[in-house]
């Protein structure tokens, strides 16, 4: 059968001029190795240095420390299931010491890429899609009492901004697509008092934006654009310094990140899904640069590693086992998880 | 005087391969100078890298594989700020016909809609004929992701230039 497509990319590709790039390929592999050995010298010192105060931490074996552990963790961790047919998807929570997690919400596909716990742990938003159009409701379930509510209905949604909570867990701020048909990265702000109405409008010129919640920097915006970038809430640049992050990363790991996915309370780490990832658009992070800077803060040997943020604490999922570690990196102890979340994801914590 | 081998191996490999190298990155970029600064980082990690990749005989497949990785996981702002200047490339196109050139540039308008990641996996699979695992191989990602990726796109494509319904390659289900 013949392939209009490929006809197609044939023609557009014959427009591809072909320069001699040599000379600049050569000049640019030369400022790349300047910049690998810079930053591998000062990992190297990092490394050294954090290795010798116990600063650094890559953790390499784990106490047994059950109960430490869990008084670390005291709120509800989150999980995505997608074990049923047809795409259909459920959102589980489960805390230290339940046998079993419970089920919080049922769905389709559209629930892992939208699903959103707000950081108090009262409320669980979702985009639900309705035809093919690009639009969406917004929904809100009450975790407490079951109750669901529509806070927006077919708004025409942006992909790559996917709902998100403000700190106080008030309001959601949710990207849209332009009704005039522009292209664009706008966001707006719904709150759970005023469902139907939308609130302030906020032009964030990245993806995936994420809420400083405490400290120098509340408030402040972190977002996905050629790397992490950050904002202020009146759109001024962020005193936070996320120019290095990235960068750092390829050039110690040599890992491309492909989205950022969750930062701490302060902000001062961001979790990132990287080429280890082995899904279209990850809810789940692999590795931790710290900001600013960039420094390594926890990155995976292996595929199956993710971590979220649990307050001040940080948990690493592997093979069965939460690591709970503080925000140094140090070990605090190692929880099992129920067999029954072997398959789901883990995507958030809250409470 | 004595010839640095390596080094002109690598100029001989730059000079051979550009032009492909640029017409896939054309295809993933849809911007003459995007793909050009693609390939020159691309060339450049391959650089790096050559004492390695010449020896395994591999250095256009290494160097096609980072292009790909740099382009769905890097290039997102400068993808942005083109939309943001609400500036399409000049549609590169010609046709047999007023009607392919039509169609053409309603699909070269579409494929600017795409994510960076689902355009490298219809130029895979359509352009390059790469199989699903070869594609998901390359991106790093699974063939489920690459099948899923490549029904959205290909569902927009059809939204978007209503002309590739009628094509049989197009109907749907022709791709499972």
């Amino acid at each position: 059968m013949s392939n209009p497509l490929k006809e197609d990319f044939a023609s557009f590709a014959e427009h591809a001029a072909a320069p001699d790039m040599h000379a600049a390929v050569l000049a640019r592999s030369k400022r790349l190795g300047v910049r690998r050995a810079v930053a591998g010298a000062v990992t190297a010192l990092v490394v050294l240095f954090g290795g010798v105060t116990g600063a650094f931490a890559i953790v390499n074996s784990w106490p047994e420390e059950l109960s430490e552990a869990a008084a670390a963790v005291p709120g509800t961790f989150y999980y995505l299931d997608q074990g049923g047919e047809g795409g259909a998807t459920r959102v589980l929570s489960w805390k230290a010491g339940d046998d079993e997690p419970a089920v919080v919400l049922e769905g389709d596909d559209t629930l892992r890429s939208t699903a959103t716990i707000s950081p108090d742990g009262r409320n669980i938003a979702w985009r639900e899609t309705t035809g093919d159009g690009g639009t969406a409701n917004l929904k809100v379930k009450d975790l407490a009492t079951g109750v669901v509510t529509t806070l927006m209905d077919e708004f025409r949604y942006l992909p790559c901004a996917e709902p998100v909570w403000s700190p106080d867990s008030r309001s959601l701020l949710v990207g849209r697509q332009p009704l005039d048909e522009s292209v664009g990265v706008h966001a707006f702000y719904v709150s759970l008092d005023a469902p139907q109405e939308f609130g302030d409008d906020v032009e964030i010129p990245g993806c995936h934006p994420r809420f400083v919640a405490e400290g120098e920097f509340a408030g402040d915006i972190l977002y996905w654009g050629n790397g992490i970038e950050a904002m202020a809430p009146d759109g001024s640049p962020s005193g936070l310094d996320t120019a290095d992050a990235v960068s750092t990363l390829y050039d110690t790991l040599g890992r491309t990140a492909s989205s950022l996915v969750a930062i701490s309370p302060d902000g001062r780490k961001a979790c990132l899904s990287t080429d280890l990832e082995t899904v279209d658009r990850a809810i789940s992070c692999d590795t931790i640069v710290e900001l600013p800077g960039g420094r390594v803060f926890q990155s995976p040997d292996h595929f199956s590693v993710a971590y979220v943020f649990a307050g001040p604490v940080v948990v690493g999922r592997s093979e069965g086992e939460l690591k709970v570690m503080e925000s140094s990196g140090a070990a605090i102890g190692t929880l099992g998880e129920p067999a029954s979340l072997a398959e789901a994801e883990l995507f958030a914590y809250a409470g | 005087m004595e010839t640095d081998l390596p080094a002109a191996q690598f100029e001989e490999f730059v000079r051979a391969r550009t032009p492909a190298l640029m017409r896939t990155a054309f295809l993933l970029t849809g911007d003459q100078h995007l793909a050009e600064d693609l390939v020159q980082s691309a060339l450049a990690r391959a650089h790096r890298a050559w004492s390695r990749i010449r020896e395994e005989q591999n250095a256009e497949a290494y160097t096609r594989k980072i292009m790909y990785h740099l382009q769905v996981s890097w290039w997102r702002r400068k993808r942005l700020k083109e939309q943001h200047a609400d500036v399409l490339p000049e549609p590169p196109v010609s046709g047999d016909s007023a009607e392919d050139s039509v169609r053409r540039i309603a699909v070269w308008e579409a494929l600017a809609r795409l994510t960076p990641r689902q355009r490298a996996v219809l130029v895979l699979r359509f352009y390059e004929d790469r199989s699903v695992a070869e594609t998901a191989e390359l991106l790093g990602c699974s063939e489920g992701a690459i099948k899923s990726q490549t029904s959205k796109a290909l569902n927009l494509l059809r939204t978007k230039v209503p002309e590739l319904r009628d094509h049989r390659f197009f109907a749907e289900g022709s791709l499972a």
